[in-house]
């Protein structure tokens, strides 16, 4: 029976995830940044909470299990000393002269070895934060400004959504150490693991889907901004709050954070967002290329790490109408673990700090310590997408060949999330945009696009067919997403624009012919035999070895206790990996559609289940015995989230 | 002539006398904390010390709950008999055929504080001894004793040197019954629950025929565990019964969720009928029970994949709870424990930042955490942990350091480190306090408290500093032969700083500068006091040592257990 979507896409414009995988025409990523393990001692579990380099060249490293160690040489050969250890699961390590400061769960502390043994001696506590006990309650930075103050972030505890319980949680905090005072600065965050200055020094924050985070995003933050997220709006009304929103302004009726901010006026558009599953599902680390040159073509662009997929995407921001918007480029993938930190070292190599405990990563290793290299070799990219009034300008990092500039060689689309205290958004309002007319401008490097249908409030998916260099080479990468939050010059562009009617277009998803949710009549009210399916925080599945008779009749319930969503769909056989690819392929309609690709393969599915919550199917056991494999195919998930049903 | 000598001999010896006060001076006073005692525990008097060889605590009885503080000498060889039958060795609390969940090393001449719950034989069933603390540390839990009935008195037996005993007090009962709270509301309990737990064929959808069957194993659980008392996955079926008591007559509403049958009987009548197969099903129903005991009964039958059952009542108040299941929300501890992660000392201290949970939990009891403690581990110990939140001194053990599977298996949910050995529990109450006097209570937190820095020696020894309201303090504790060595100071302040030295249930002066401690038990002597006033509060809580410091004052004592 054929899946019916509940979209009807634009099947030709449908990313293919699969082909970014491979080469395109021969070339790879390795080819102009090479990736270099650091080694670690097989001693030592290296899970990155921080990381930063000390004058001397030493990288300094804190790891969740709370050691803090000096690495000299870090390379092949790599030599390791203990400099402390028992912090409370520390997220954040700077160097400020010999002085290391390092966030903990409950305070920022500032560590020095005062009689030179290369141990720490002196443990100050530079400020220190209440908390409830709960494990979500993270607390991540010190990220030192020019002026002496210094920023952190702390992330909302988890109670089956996000909670604002200790005080200034969901904010990020300015500390002045000559006052000695603790400042609120932003708030609407949500898990804000990463955060980094652009090369103008303004300060960027990077955030995961989540309950009110309908995608992965990096936003700017200046004091008294409101990132989106409303249970850190519970202090706003303390001493020292720069904020005047209050929790009960922020509802689920905006359908979409562009309305709400035309109504509230302080609501913060992400300045680049990152499609969930395609450019990430867990954005960290974000870091700024000041190599001058050395680390490739991309010299004051952003790079931003993902914990879950293990790779690097990059950005390049403009500002319009006084705020920042920007594009998304992929760049790096491969590394081992989950990456949560990025850190220049002065042979201008960028560094990676990587944990994936309880989170699980596409890489596999349970940590790492990588870095990126850059060749020499300039990859010939999207360089930079800034936005007009009628279309963009893409400039690539090379002089283009004239020949290849065509329409036919540029595919747009645009689209938004939902704004709503649901995890996660799908896509929504998926528009095609017309290509007018293509130019090749004087500069020989950029292409001017006039598109229709351009509206502001809208992500842009730029894509790319047989673009060549002047000099004959392939793009490495083909696509990009523009966040178009206001059009240069203001109006409101001439593309159908209803983003209430978009909320209106995602409805529950309803039973389908692989998702019965109701005993079919013909059982007379009898099951042969109940199976309860939970799910386990680390990706996984509590269950992973269950039996049932062939042909039996199954209520499944598929409980879903953790903080994020999961999905139940059984296989044909062993056709987990198969399911799980196909369903990365779905790319911007992934989440609408469950993450469950219409093929074969798949026999029987959940729909796609809130933290939380449940979902009760109802299907007859295969009658052939054998095993059969069930995955979940949330992006990132079904390599470790598996199981088998035994049918005997 | 001389008497005016006289006169001038005892004016210069007053002079003197009020001019140098001596540090190990102690003021007592009272004060009035307003406690109320627990009303369920009966106190048991005792005969005067030394205690007669054979000593009856107890006529003859039942089931019991038993809570005595024991001090004994070095050669000390005594137990505590059970219905005269079952003996708990003193001082090392051996009892025969059973093996005690952590070991037992005390120090003699030091009060340990003892609860045990005891489960007298009945026909069929043999006297168990349901749970035994230690200080605060399970020894033993839901142990079978032997199945001959036994019915005597409960004694103490002294077979060499010497054993006190004192705080005794006693429960008719197997663990906490329901009771009324101190707003009127009502909380059910059943103390203790009989199990019966059948293996069944695969594919059972009910079980309608108990009475013929024969359970495969039997025995006594406070809690329906399901998890712990199951042997495998599915189809098998659990009996529990008990005793309710009802402690107010009215109208109790009761009701259970189960994806499994579920039938709960009261009084042998089926009040909740959530039997055979339906899926996650909840069934609710009311009726009117008189004041006093009622039989309760659930029979369950695991005929689908999900083990789950909650039962939960409203009572005539209003007020609403779980009657003797897991509910699920709030951390308790359980016995499946998981795989303890050890980690190692070595010769450099270890001082692991941690959440702690505290006071020491118990069984089924929901867990408090301290989320700001510092533990220090060296070697072999004592080791301790103390609250960077107030400054208190929170526990201290020695043997192994600490269990961190809690912390660093998965995203380590609850965070905790616990001790892997008997730890000496203290209050938990703040180290210091600017009382306005003498007679002040004593705060439960502070507000203005901050731990400033701590600073390592070069053995890697932490001194703490911290600050309240402007007031600059220093606490070094060093671990000893005896146990602890505590340096406190005052560095500078406006005014006098109260400082804990110890709360406990009664702590006695032995000797100018040492004292002898119950519940905890512990001895403390005062090394040095400059510039401070020893202060004893006594209140029906219990009774706090302090010391009252001056700017510049340094308090140095050891705890020794």
């Amino acid at each position: 029976m054929k899946f019916l979507p509940r979209f009807r896409p634009l099947c030709f414009l449908l990313l293919s995830l699969a082909a970014l995988s491979l080469p395109l025409n021969g070339q790879s990523e390795a080819d102009y940044y090479q990736l270099e393990q650091v080694s670690i001692p097989t001693f030592i579990e290296l899970e990155v909470g921080g990381m930063d380099f000390l004058p001397d060249g030493r990288l300094v490293v804190c790891t969740r299990r709370g050691e803090v160690w000096l690495i000299s040489n870090p390379g092949p050969d790599a030599a390791y000393s203990l400099f402390a250890r028992g912090l409370h699961e520390p997220l954040g390590l700077s160097c400020r002269g010999e002085d290391i400061y390092v966030a903990q769960r409950g305070e920022v502390t500032l560590l020095r070895d005062r009689n030179q043994d290369g141990r720490a001696d002196y443990f100050e506590t530079v400020y220190d934060l209440p908390l409830t006990g709960n494990y979500h309650e993270y607390h991540y930075g010190p990220m030192f400004l020019p002026d002496g103050t210094m920023m952190t972030t702390l992330n909302l505890g988890w109670e089956g959504k996000g909670v604002s319980n200790s005080k200034w949680r969901g904010w990020m905090m300015q500390y002045d150490p000559d006052e000695k005072e603790l400042l609120p600065f932003a708030v609407g965050l949500r898990s804000p693991a990463g955060f980094g200055t652009n090369a103008e020094g303004d300060i960027f924050v990077a955030e995961n889907q989540g309950d009110w985070i309908g995608s992965g995003r990096i936003t700017h933050l200046k004091r008294g901004d409101f990132a989106g997220h409303p249970a850190g709006l519970r202090w706003a009304d303390q001493p020292g709050s720069p904020v005047k929103l209050r929790e009960e302004d922020i509802h689920d009726d905006f359908k979409t954070m562009y309305a709400a901010r035309a109504a509230l006026g302080n609501v913060k558009l992400p300045a680049v967002w990152f499609p969930h599953g395609i450019l990430g599902i867990s954005t960290a680390a974000i870091i700024t290329d000041r190599t001058e040159g050395a680390f490739g073509p991309f010299a004051g662009q952003l790079f931003v790490s993902d914990q879950g997929q293990s790779k690097i995407m990059r950005v390049s921001l403009e500002k319009v109408d006084g705020e920042y918007q920007g594009a998304v480029f992929p760049f790096r993938e491969g590394f081992s673990s989950g990456l949560l930190r990025l850190e220049y070292g002065s042979d201008n190599a960028l560094y990676a700090g990587q944990t994936a405990r309880g989170w699980a990563a596409t890489g596999g290793e349970e940590f790492a310590l990588e870095r990126l290299r850059w060749t020499g070799e300039v990859p010939f990219e999207m360089y930079a997408i800034t936005a007009r009034k009628d279309g963009f300008d893409v400039t690539f990092t090379e002089a283009v060949a004239l020949e290849t500039v065509k329409p036919s060689n540029f595919t747009l689309q645009n689209f938004t999330y939902l704004y709503h205290h649901n995890y996660g958004s799908p896509v929504v309002d998926i528009q095609p945009n017309a290509i007018i007319d293509t130019e090749l401008l004087p500069d020989g490097k950029t292409v001017r696009l006039t598109v229709e249908g351009m509206r502001p409030g809208y992500i842009f998916e730029v894509k790319l067919g047989g673009l060549r260099s002047a000099a004959g080479k392939a793009l490495l990468h083909d696509f990009g997403y523009y966040t178009l939050n206001a059009l240069p010059g203001g109006g409101a562009g001439d593309g159908a624009q209803d983003a209430v009617a978009a909320g209106a277009a995602v409805t529950a998803p309803g039973a389908s012919p692989k998702r019965p949710t109701t005993m079919p009549a013909a059982w007379g009210g009898q099951v042969d035999e109940d199976l309860a399916l939970e799910t386990e925080p680390g990706m996984k599945y509590k269950q992973t070895y269950i039996t049932v008779k062939a042909g039996a009749k199954v209520r499944l319930t598929f409980r879903n206790p953790d903080d994020m969503q999961h999905n139940f769909i059984l296989t044909s056989g062993k056709m987990g990996d198969k399911v799980g690819r196909a369903a990365a392929d779905l790319g911007l309609q992934g989440l609408a559609r469950d993450y469950v690709p219409d093929i074969e393969e798949v026999l029987v599915h959940t729909a796609l289940v809130e933290p939380e919550s449940e979902d009760v199917i109802y299907f007859e056991a295969p009658t052939k015995k054998g095993l059969y494999e069930f995955v979940c195919t949330v992006p990132g998930h079904y390599q470790t989230m598996r199981g088998v049903l035994v049918v005997e | 002539m001389i008497a005016m000598r006289k006169l001038t001999y005892v004016l210069l010896l007053l002079t003197i006398c009020a001019c140098s006060s001596d540090p190990l001076d102690l003021s007592v006073v009272e004060i009035e904390d307003g406690q109320v005692e627990a009303v369920e525990f009966t106190a048991i008097d005792l005969p005067e010390a030394p205690l007669p060889k054979r000593t009856e605590l107890l006529g003859t009885h039942e089931d019991l709950t038993l809570r005595f503080a024991f001090r004994a000498s070095a050669d000390a060889k005594a137990s505590v008999r059970l219905n005269n039958a079952y003996a708990i060795g003193l001082p090392g609390l051996e009892v025969e055929g059973l093996t005690p969940l952590r070991e037992v090393r005390l120090s003699p001449g030091v009060w340990q504080e003892v609860e045990l719950v005891y489960q007298a034989a009945a026909s069929s069933t043999p006297a168990l001894l349901s749970a035994l603390y230690l200080n605060g540390n399970l020894l033993y839990y839901q142990e079978a004793l032997g199945t001959g009935y036994a019915n005597g008195p409960l004694i103490l037996s002294t077979e060499a040197g010497t054993v006190d005993l004192a705080d005794v007090s006693s429960s008719p009962r197997a663990g906490q019954s329901s009771y009324l709270s101190d707003e009127g509301e009502e909380v059910l309990n059943i103390p203790q629950l009989r199990y019966a737990y059948y293996d069944l064929e695969e594919g059972i959808s009910d079980v309608r025929n108990f009475g013929v069957l024969t359970p495969d194993k039997e025995g006594f659980h406070p809690v329906i565990d399901l998890n712990y008392l199951r042997e495998k996955p599915r189809d098998y079926a659990l009996r529990f019964s008990g005793d309710l008591e009802i402690p107010r007559r009215g109208e109790y509403r009761f009701w259970t969720f189960s994806p499994a049958s579920a039938r709960m009987y009261i009084d042998d009548i089926l009040v909740l009928d959530n039997g055979g197969k339906h899926g996650g099903r909840s069934v609710a129903d009311s009726l009117v029970l008189s004041e006093g005991t009622h039989s309760f009964r659930l029979d369950y039958v695991q005929n689908t994949g999900w083990n789950r059952v909650e039962i939960g009542y409203r009572g005539p108040s209003g007020a609403e709870g779980r009657l003797n299941t897991l509910s699920g929300n709030g951390k308790v501890a359980t016995p499946g424990a998981t795989t303890p992660n050890e980690l190692a000392t070595d010769d450099y201290p270890y001082l692991l930042r941690s959440f702690v949970y505290f006071p020491a939990p118990r069984m089924y009891a929901t867990a408090r955490k301290r989320t700001h403690a510092m533990n220090v581990g060296e070697g072999d110990g004592p080791h301790y942990t103390v609250d960077l939140k107030s400054g208190a001194l929170l526990q201290a053990w020695r043997g192994k350091f600490v269990d961190i599977h809690d912390m660093w298996d998965g995203r380590g949910e609850p965070q905790v480190a616990r001790p892997l050995a008997p730890a000496l529990y203290f209050d938990g109450s703040p180290q210091w306090a600017l009382l306005e006097d003498d007679r002040s209570l004593w705060p439960d937190s502070l507000t203005n408290f901050h731990h400033q820095r701590h600073e390592l020696n070069d053995g890697g020894r932490p001194t703490f500093f911290y600050e309240l309201a402007g007031h600059e303090l220093k606490d070094r504790i060093t671990p000893t032969s005896g146990g602890l060595d505590r340096q406190l100071e005052h560095l500078s302040g406006d005014r006098d700083i109260y400082t804990q030295i110890a709360f406990a249930r009664s702590i006695t002066e032995t000797s100018p500068g040492n004292f002898s401690l119950r519940g905890p038990g512990a001895t403390i002597s005062i090394l040095e006091n400059l510039e401070g006033e020893l202060i004893l509060q006594r209140g029906s809580a219990g009774d706090r040592l302090l010391s009252k410091m001056g700017p510049g004052g340094s308090l140095q004592y050891s705890i020794q257990w």
